[in-house]
């Protein structure tokens, strides 16, 4: 009987010993106190405690750096300029970053760990990217499968936009989903209307958001969104701007337009919207009332399907667009809509005489 | 048939909920590996390879795309209607991601009707798997090899 | 010859070579076999393996001869330094991720699957049953590390090289590599009775 308790004294003091040697080393080699990290030369300071990777330190402080895969290192988005602070180069980063993103210090966040004071620079736009619990204001059929979705902020919240910037929804598990899934729609509200976000989303069959959007949300229901994000928005130039939308490519414009109303920018803009048949096009009375009330702005539908009883353009929205200028010599392109469409007009706009610098369009992944 | 730790996972993740709505494998409840061998038996039996099905599908999408998204008539015998969707599928191998707009297309002569898209033409290419019987996304790979003529390549 | 008189470099130099713990005694086959497609990984599991190898029979020999043999408690020794060995594996893994964390991201997985490689524990075992010294046991550990070292490295090399050259299809993967590891096993045997280790 003693040898036994002997045994079990022996092993559980031995597995004592080692527990505390662990616990020692961890108090060692883990801790990592207190460490403070400078975003944009001090336009905000974390302080957080240290041990985690740069990107969910980050997020838990509300600043989000956007990442596709969750941290993994494996999308590569999570790019971000590092001044001090963050140890070298791993070699989990290195297929990620250029010659030139590894001279100027491009680090990927989720792989750096915050081991001490760290400075890193991120775009400016990516402070104002916020987590907001909305509530659903109202869903409007916009055609046979697009819907207009208005989330609105909780009391006393604002959103600070850029017009053309997007928004990621993000679905609760529903159904068989049991992760929320996220996608990134743009925003069709103006940033002076900063106590909601209206969305504007089409139906893709099987899509897991989209079919929550369709089947499942109701007026009423809560509803989380992570942003804004995105550059595109309109450049500060006096150029003529040409505006092409395709399906729920409308959104940005919408928003850009009534800013550029409210601040008084009458640069002369002519907004081509692409669609099929009738059924396809919606906000066209708003935008032709626009039109009309403000002499810098055209409003062109161009339908390409075979459709009787409309004046409106017919044919490819690329064969209207290059129809309707001469040269384009003085202009800049705006594109928002399906890939395929988006690489049409880029081909039309070049061909016209735009440098590809000067054309604009989001392809979200 | 035992299949490895990497087929398990891809399994795990076809499951519906996990990647797509409806997951990859419809109401088929064997095992991945048995899919595949049995698909792969279909078609190396008629002399060709996956590559060549996911080539010849590849260029019907091609032929069929259309950027307002219209009906498109390739070669005269299908009817194809491209979705152009923004943003990709991540494929259930773990390997990337895919162009998510579905390609339909139906056959004037058998009427039949066939569904893919980038992933499923990527994981028909690399792994040979034709989505789970009961999938929208099913191929049957004897209908693509009759239907979409697709001849043994000659002896190297 | 008392196994004590063996100068603790002898057994060292036998340990790499004529009673090198995996071609002689077959042990750490497994990562032996999955990770030695590439010789840059192989050398980082091997550096692994060495330093654990021989800080864990050294500390093993101790808290043997010192807490186990006072007691009479022999027979507790397999769980004693399967603990010993995933407490130590903790530590390094966290000095390694503190100090160098670009030898961390090489390591990789490498570093927590040594705990369970049976050559670790197998040195262990080995320094007991033939009685060593500390010394002698330091040296055994040190050796039998680099051994496994040099066999898995030998043994990516020679993959690396069978890409090119084509193997009966039934024979593929596994197959191939169990019949290099036998050869290679063959080759090192060639050595024994050099040294006398026990």
């Amino acid at each position: 009987m003693d040898k036994i308790l002997l045994a079990i004294e022996v092993l559980c003091g031995i597995s004592l010993a080692l527990t505390l040697l662990l616990l020692v080393a961890e108090f060692f080699f883990a801790n990592y106190g207190d460490c403070e990290i400078d975003i944009n030369n001090g336009d905000k300071k974390i302080t957080a405690k240290g041990g985690g990777s740069l990107l969910s330190t980050l997020s838990e402080d509300k600043v989000f750096i956007p990442s596709a895969c969750g941290g993994r290192g494996s999308c590569g988005f999570c790019k971000c300029k590092v001044d001090k602070g963050g140890g070298p180069v791993l070699p989990t980063e290195t297929p990620y970053l250029s010659e030139e993103e590894l001279k100027n210090n491009v680090r990927l966040s989720c792989q750096i760990k915050v081991k001490e004071d760290i400075a890193i620079r991120i775009p400016e736009e990516l402070l104002s990217v916020k987590e907001f619990e909305t509530t659903v204001e109202s869903i409007t059929d916009l055609t046979h499968d697009i819907k207009g979705v208005r989330f609105k902020l909780p009391e006393g919240e604002t959103v600070r936009i850029k017009a053309g910037q997007y928004i990621q929804l993000v679905a609760p598990p529903y159904d068989e989903v049991h992760e929320p899934t996220s996608r990134a729609y743009s925003i069709a509200s103006r940033p002076s209307d900063d106590e909601a976000i209206d969305l504007i989303i089409r139906l893709v069959p099987n899509g897991i958001v989209t079919t929550y959007v369709f089947e499942h949300l109701k007026e009423g229901d809560k509803a989380k969104l992570v942003g804004p994000f995105g550059d595109f928005y309109l450049r500060d130039t006096d150029k003529e701007c040409i505006f092409i939308a395709g399906g729920s490519g409308l959104a940005p414009f919408r928003s850009m337009l009534y800013d550029m109303i409210e601040k008084g920018i009458k640069r002369k803009t002519t907004f081509f919207f692409g669609a099929v048949g009738l059924r396809d096009l919606y906000f066209v009375e708003e935008f032709a009332k626009l039109s009309e009330e403000h002499s810098w702005f055209k409003f062109v539908p161009a339908l390409s399907g075979k459709e009787e009883g409309h004046s409106y353009e017919r044919g490819l929205i690329t064969d209207v667009v290059a129809r309707s200028f001469e040269k384009m010599d003085n202009h800049e392109g705006y594109l928002c809509g399906s890939p395929g469409m988006i690489d049409a007009c880029v081909r039309v706009l070049t061909a016209g005489g735009i440098p590809e610098d000067q054309i604009f369009y989001d392809k979200f992944a | 048939m035992k299949q490895t730790p990497d087929l398990d996972r891809a399994q795990q993740r076809m499951m519906p909920g996990e990647l797509t709505l409806h997951g990859f494998l419809g109401d088929d409840t064997r095992k991945l590996v048995d899919i595949i061998n049995e698909d792969g038996d279909a078609v190396l039996s008629r002399g060709v390879s996956h590559k060549q099905i996911a080539d010849r599908l590849a260029d019907i999408m091609e032929q069929g795309r259309d950027i307002m998204e219209r009906e498109v008539n390739v070669e005269g015998r299908f009817t194809v209607t491209v979705r152009d969707d923004r943003g990709v599928l991540p494929s259930p191998f773990g390997d990337g991601c895919f162009e998510k707009g579905d390609c339909h297309v139906v056959d004037s002569e058998t009427k039949s009707e066939f569904l893919f898209n980038g992933l499923t033409i990527h994981m028909i290419r690399t792994y040979g798997f034709y989505s789970g019987k009961g999938s929208q996304y099913r191929l049957e790979p004897a209908a693509l090899i009759e239907t979409f003529g697709i001849k043994p390549e000659a002896e190297e | 010859m008392e196994v004590t008189d063996i100068h603790p470099l002898v057994i060292l130099f036998a340990a790499i070579t004529t009673d090198n713990i995996l071609l002689a005694r077959f042990l750490g086959m497994c990562p032996f076999l999955a990770v030695s497609k590439q010789v840059k990984s192989s050398i980082g599991l091997g550096t692994a393996v060495v330093f654990v190898l021989t800080c864990t029979s050294v500390l093993n020999w101790i808290v043997y001869n010192s807490i186990l043999v006072p007691y009479n408690l022999e027979y507790l020794q397999y769980i004693v330094f399967i603990i010993v060995i995933a407490a130590f594996v903790q530590i390094v893994e966290m000095a390694i991720e503190r100090i160098s964390m670009s030898l961390y991201m090489a390591l990789g997985i490498f570093l927590p699957l040594i705990t369970v490689n049976c050559a670790i524990l197998g040195g262990s075992l080995f320094m007991i049953s033939r009685k060593y010294t500390l010394l002698q046991t330091a040296g055994f550990g040190f050796g039998s590390g680099l051994g496994w070292m040099l066999a898995i490295v030998a043994m990516a090399g020679i993959r690396e090289k069978m890409k090119k050259a084509k193997v009966v299809p039934q024979l593929e993967g596994p197959g191939i590599a169990l019949i290099i590891a036998g050869i290679m096993a063959l080759a090192f045997i060639g050595f024994s009775g050099v040294m006398k280790i026990n």
